[in-house]
């Protein structure tokens, strides 16, 4: 929202600093101020010319050339590339002015024609954006006169970044009252002359239907609109604006249309009422009414669409149909024209939230929809119109009728809200007497009413202005003293520590466990925005009523999902070794949930994926790949340092359990290199070798490994406990069998240990041969076992004893052969 | 009388001979033969040591002593020579180019945006507060009404949602999580909730659909602006530095009352205006406030009894800010060069 610095010094004259000053006041008490633009600055040289004739360029068709004068009687010719009218008067850049768009104008020759400079645009000014054409300056300046200072520029506007709650500060009134030291008090509104102010309409009242001045009014519907108030000009003469109404339209970056427009948009910027001025002799009946909008109804609004009104809509209609958007933009049929005579004015109370919906079917958002739905003041409507009707007597003449329009209940009491000193001293932890109290909120409008009491805990009673329908309870009195106070004077206290109720979530500590493992093995932590393609998204993946794009549909089902697209990003870059993780949720449909069902399901998950070089390449020695073993050790690390878990490959037939588990896609999983990560009967997590053809990767890349698993299956008692240290010697022996291919390493081990006495330390397959003297379908197997007990030296003979033992299972029990040599 | 000296003086035979032995071995080989024979388990010094105990009592304190003096010089001896023998032997061989570069295993790292939450909610955990979390899929209530913004209204413009079903939405700001916390948990409440949150903001240099947000709730009898505003602040010496300054803006969020925008002075220009604070010297970190009463009546607090203040900083945009980094884009690709700087 644009205010004119100009405008409020205008309305307060007792505001003072520069406009970066204001700017930063406004800032720390009320409203950010986003940007300071400067307006009419670079123009100084530019005059008011008046154009005494035009001819044809004789050697150019879209050329003209016009002769003009700025002041004197002397005539200047200059060439124009559009047109203009002889007696009217126009922006003038003698030679030697450099336009603010860093345009330099001479006296130059065009296609043998010689221009004294140039007529400009409302662009070329900085004035506005447009450039169709030459900027036809208001009559009531005078030729000669240097252009910016006849219009009061520079002026500076403030571009501020209203709240939702202080929509009344998009009235230029409102921002002054913020601004002058004195507040309210220091507010003057500028005269339009003695004949237009003395004007003053009688009231004529009517719950919802009112005739008066030969126009019909009625509010059918009084949850749409709360008042309406009309007033009817005669005989008009519909004209351009005088310059310094053109000139505050230009400032706030508008532009000027008619006087009787235009004098409705000023009223606005100056008193944030919205407007509308009807053009009398097109209302049919002559009725106005306020109502729902008719399934199918047609309505062509001031910017030329039509729309297809319902019954969402609120419109006004006249004794044929819908001619206009309730609140929200008039309609073309009924527009101010050059022609117009009689003038039906309006100022009215629509309804916020109607408001809205009529804005939101219709996709506009105007400036009047826009305070209509943040609210109005009820209180000051009559003043609005009033002081809009004189501006346009003032500016178009005219007759208004002194009977006016009034529909709708009247504003009820003032309201009074109650503010206990030793609230404010509760919230904001410092004591305000009562006086400062109201010398702080007084100014803005909280003026005290009878029945204050005097002490601490008694309220202090306050009136509500109208224009604060955003302050409903105390604390919102709060606030203001705060901010009246300024922020940063409550100073002085000491940061505080407390307890709190609430114990930590665990899972911040599982992620943090997760984090270090992966961090540690050279893994790089990503993130991801949620969002799953289809292609990687599962078959219950929820999907976005309203996304932003096809890639961004639905929410992933897993995280390898994400970390396989992070990864063709980096192949993609041409990197072959990647080595990412990733802590986050994924989503499934169907929470069983009665209160909300259509809320998802949500899992906390890690995940990783690897491909590439086992570690850097070195020059000592050639690089392998990441592989199956260097993957199953990564899953046996995860399952037992932080799952509490086993590792067991994927048999062919489990692919319903693995579906069960609902960690995503199970068909990317390449059959015969995948593993289940499961503890307590339950499979939380998967790993393995991904299918070629769940990624797109270069014909240079490695093999992709991934894993995933479930961060609530993360133990959080850390596994290390203290086991004694043997002070007696450790002794070592190996053991090579011969064994048929189909007993398993895992089953083969369970035998071994369960022949092992206890002081069996630790055993290790340490060699796997296959093919040479073995035979066909058999292979060879060897372990390294360490004995060592912790109360005494071991004797050869346990030692031996122990290894027989082992030797004898496995001949017994696996039908394996001792192999020596 | 006699046998003493007698020891003492095999001693320093002994002593003098391994010295002398010593200094003249010429090969590593040799030297190690030396060390065997005088200070080997078997060696002569242990072979004399064996006899102290026929020694009468007295007399051991001085064999002792020479005992001791004797190893101790020989096995400085050793070890010189020992260092001259290995430095002459490698003399001779051909040295490696010990420019070469040395064996390295992958780095890993953790993401920018995790150490920025990780060190902002140590900062908050030592003045007490837990570190909480809540579900990414909200219903309308806890993301909206529960937080005091009526649907349909402006206020409900500032967080342009997504939904997926009617009445449920991903959740545009952590601050359901106060709520959701509230209900559960009695006074005194002092918690942080990282998360992610999702607005329908296309990515761009400045924007992600998905992004982090810590949100901060305290509540308690007694807590009021003037402790909200010094904690901030002290966060705010603790995160940016002690040359850092906070200012306090008036804002406006339908839960929190009074509202504040905190901005901290730049730490590029220190104030003066620079293209990171777009001129203005300072740089928007968080929305906060105390706790709105209609907060506290939607869980069942007593707004009387109870005040407290509530706070939420993005975590990336803070990540951004701490490494200069000038596009969001670049925590969301997972760009390996980009993710490797950060270890």
């Amino acid at each position: 929202m644009k205010v004119s610095v100009n405008w409020l010094r205008e309305l307060a004259p007792g505001i003072d600093g520069s406009p970066e000053e204001l700017a930063d006041h406004l800032s720390m008490t009320a409203v950010a101020v986003d940007e300071i633009h400067r307006v009419g600055a670079g123009i100084e040289s530019v005059v008011v010319a008046r154009v005494e004739e035009t001819t044809a360029h004789p050697d150019a068709d879209r050329l003209n050339l016009a002769s003009i004068t700025v002041g004197t009687d002397e005539p200047i010719g200059v060439v124009v590339g559009a047109p203009v009218r002889a007696g009217a008067l126009y922006p003038h850049a003698p030679p030697g002015t450099t336009l603010p768009d860093g345009l330099k104008i001479g006296a130059r020759k065009i296609r043998g024609e010689t221009s004294h400079g140039m007529l400009c645009s409302e662009r070329e000014l900085g004035l506005g954006w447009d450039h169709s054409g030459i900027l036809e300056l208001p009559p009531d300046l005078v030729p000669g006169e240097p252009l910016a200072e006849a219009l009061g520029f520079p002026d500076h506007v403030l571009e501020l970044d209203l709240t939702p709650n202080r929509a009344d500060l998009a009235g230029h009134l409102a921002v002054a009252r913020e601004l002058a030291p004195e507040g309210g008090a220091g507010l003057v509104l500028p005269s339009f002359g003695s004949s237009a102010d003395a004007w003053k309409p009688t009231w004529i009242d009517g719950a919802s239907d009112v005739s008066a001045a030969g126009v019909r009014v009625i509010i059918e519907d009084p949850e749409r609109c709360s008042r309406f108030l009309g007033i009817v000009i005669r005989g008009v003469r519909v004209g351009p604006s005088p310059a310094w109404l053109a000139a505050r339209l230009w400032a706030l970056g508008g532009r000027p249309i008619n006087n009787v427009v235009d004098a409705t948009n000023y009223a606005m910027h100056e008193l944030n009422h919205p407007l509308h001025a009807y053009d009398l002799a097109t209302l049919r009946g002559p009725e106005v009414r306020v109502r729902a909008g008719r399934g199918g109804e047609r309505l062509r609004t001031l910017d030329g669409e039509e729309h297809v009104l319902s019954e969402v809509s609120s419109v006004i209609a006249d004794a044929d149909g819908a001619i206009g958007l309730a609140g929200v933009m008039g309609g073309e049929g009924t527009e101010v024209s050059p022609t117009t005579t009689d003038v039906f004015l309006e100022c009215a109370v629509f309804d916020p939230l109607r408001t809205r919906r009529t804005a939101r079917r219709a996709g506009l958002s105007t400036d009047a929809s826009y305070r209509f739905e943040r609210g109005v003041d009820r209180t000051d409507v009559e003043k609005a119109i009033t002081r809009c009707a004189r501006l346009i007597l003032a500016t178009a003449g005219g007759r208004a009728e002194e009977q006016a329009v009034r529909v709708g209940p009247p504003p009820g009491e003032r309201i009074v809200l109650g503010l206990r000193p030793s609230r404010v001293r509760q919230v904001l932890g410092r004591s305000f007497e009562r006086e400062e109290l109201t010398g702080l909120l007084a100014p803005i409008g909280f003026e005290p009413a009878n029945g204050s009491g005097k002490a601490d805990d008694t309220p202090l009673r306050l009136y509500v202005p109208g224009w604060r329908n955003d302050v409903t309870r105390e604390i919102d009195l709060v606030e203001e003293v705060a901010r009246r106070h300024g922020y940063n004077r409550f100073e002085g206290g000491a940061f505080a520590v407390r307890p709190s109720s609430v114990p930590d979530d665990p899972a911040w500590d599982r992620a943090e466990r997760v984090r270090r493992l992966f961090v540690a093995r050279g893994f790089l932590e990503a993130r991801s925005a949620s969002f799953a393609t289809g292609r990687r998204a599962g078959p219950d993946a929820v999907e976005l009523r309203n996304p932003l794009s096809a890639e961004e549909a639905r929410l992933r089902t897993d995280l390898i999902a994400s970390l396989l697209d992070r990864l063709e990003y980096n192949l993609a870059r041409g990197r072959r070794d990647v080595r990412l993780f990733e802590i986050g949720t994924a989503f499934a449909a169907g929470r069983d949930d009665e209160e909300s069902p259509a809320l998802p399901l949500e899992d906390l998950r890690a995940a990783f994926v690897v491909t590439g070089g086992r570690e850097p390449e070195h020059w000592g020695g050639e690089t392998a790949d990441v592989g199956l073993w260097d993957l199953k050790g990564l899953a046996e690390e995860v399952a037992e340092d932080l799952l509490g878990a086993g590792v067991t490959p994927i048999l062919p037939d489990a692919a319903e359990r693995i579906a069960e588990a609902g960690l995503g896609p199970v068909a990317r999983w390449l059959e015969g290199e995948a593993f289940e990560l499961e503890g307590q009967g339950r499979v939380v997590g998967l790993a393995g070798r991904v299918m070629a053809s769940a990624v797109d990767a270069p014909r240079w890349a490695a093999p992709v490994w991934a894993g995933e698993f479930r961060l609530t299956a993360v133990r959080l008692d850390e596994q290390a406990a203290f086991a004694p240290l043997s002070p007696y010697p450790r002794v070592g022996r190996d053991l090579a069998i011969i064994v048929s291919e189909k007993r398993t390493v895992s089953e083969l081990e369970e035998v071994i240990r369960e022949a092992c006495p206890p002081f069996l330390d630790s055993v290790w397959l340490f060699d796997v041969y296959e093919g040479g003297e073995i035979p066909e379908g058999s292979r060879s197997l060897a372990w390294r076992f360490r004995f060592q007990a912790a109360d005494r030296t071991l004797t050869d003979e346990e030692v031996d004893a122990a290894m027989n033992a082992v030797t004898f299972a496995l001949e017994e029990k696996s039908d394996a052969r001792i192999r020596t040599s | 009388m006699t046998e003493p000296v007698q020891l003492v003086d095999a001693l320093k035979r002994i002593e003098a001979d391994g010295l002398a032995s010593i200094e003249a071995a010429d090969s590593l080989e040799a030297l190690e033969a030396l060390r065997v024979r005088f200070l080997g388990r078997s060696g002569d010094l242990a072979g004399m040591l064996s006899r102290i105990g026929q020694a009468p009592p007295e007399d051991r304190r001085a064999i002792g002593q020479a005992a001791n003096t004797a190893k101790r010089r020989l096995q400085e001896a050793h070890t010189s020579r020992l260092a001259a023998l290995e430095s002459a032997e490698s003399a001779g061989v051909a040295q490696a180019d010990l420019t070469m570069p040395g064996r390295r295993a992958w780095e890993g790292g953790v993401h920018p945006v995790t150490r920025v939450i990780d060190e902002i909610c140590e900062i908050f955990r030592e003045l007490g507060f837990s570190k909480v979390r809540g579900p990414e899929a909200e219903t309308e209530w806890y993301n909206f009404q529960a937080l005091n913004i009526p649907l349909e209204h402006p206020a409900a413009d500032m967080w342009d949602t997504f939904y997926l079903a009617d009445g449920v939405v991903l959740r545009s700001h952590t601050s359901p999580v106060q709520a959701r916390i509230m209900e559960t948990h009695e006074p005194p409440v002092r918690v942080v909730v990282p998360g992610l949150c999702y607005r329908r903001d296309p990515f761009d240099p400045t924007h992600a659909p998905a992004f982090e947000q810590i949100e901060g709730l305290a509540v308690d009898e007694g807590i009021d602006f003037v402790e909200f505003r010094s904690t901030i602040e002290h966060f705010v010496h603790r995160f940016f530095g002690r040359e850092t300054t906070a200012r306090f803006r008036p804002a406006y969020f339908p839960f929190t009352e009074p509202s504040a925008e905190v901005d901290v002075s730049c730490h590029m220009c220190g104030g003066s205006g620079c293209s990171t604070c777009k001129g203005t010297g300072w740089i928007e970190i968080m929305g906060s406030g105390m706790v709105h009463p209609a907060v506290f009546e939607a869980v069942g607090y007593d707004p009387e009894r109870y005040t407290g203040y509530a706070f939420g900083m993005g975590s990336a945009r803070i990540a951004m800010l701490r490494y200069g980094i000038p596009d969001i884009r670049l925590f969301y690709e997972g760009d390996a060069r980009f993710l490797a700087q950060f270890r």
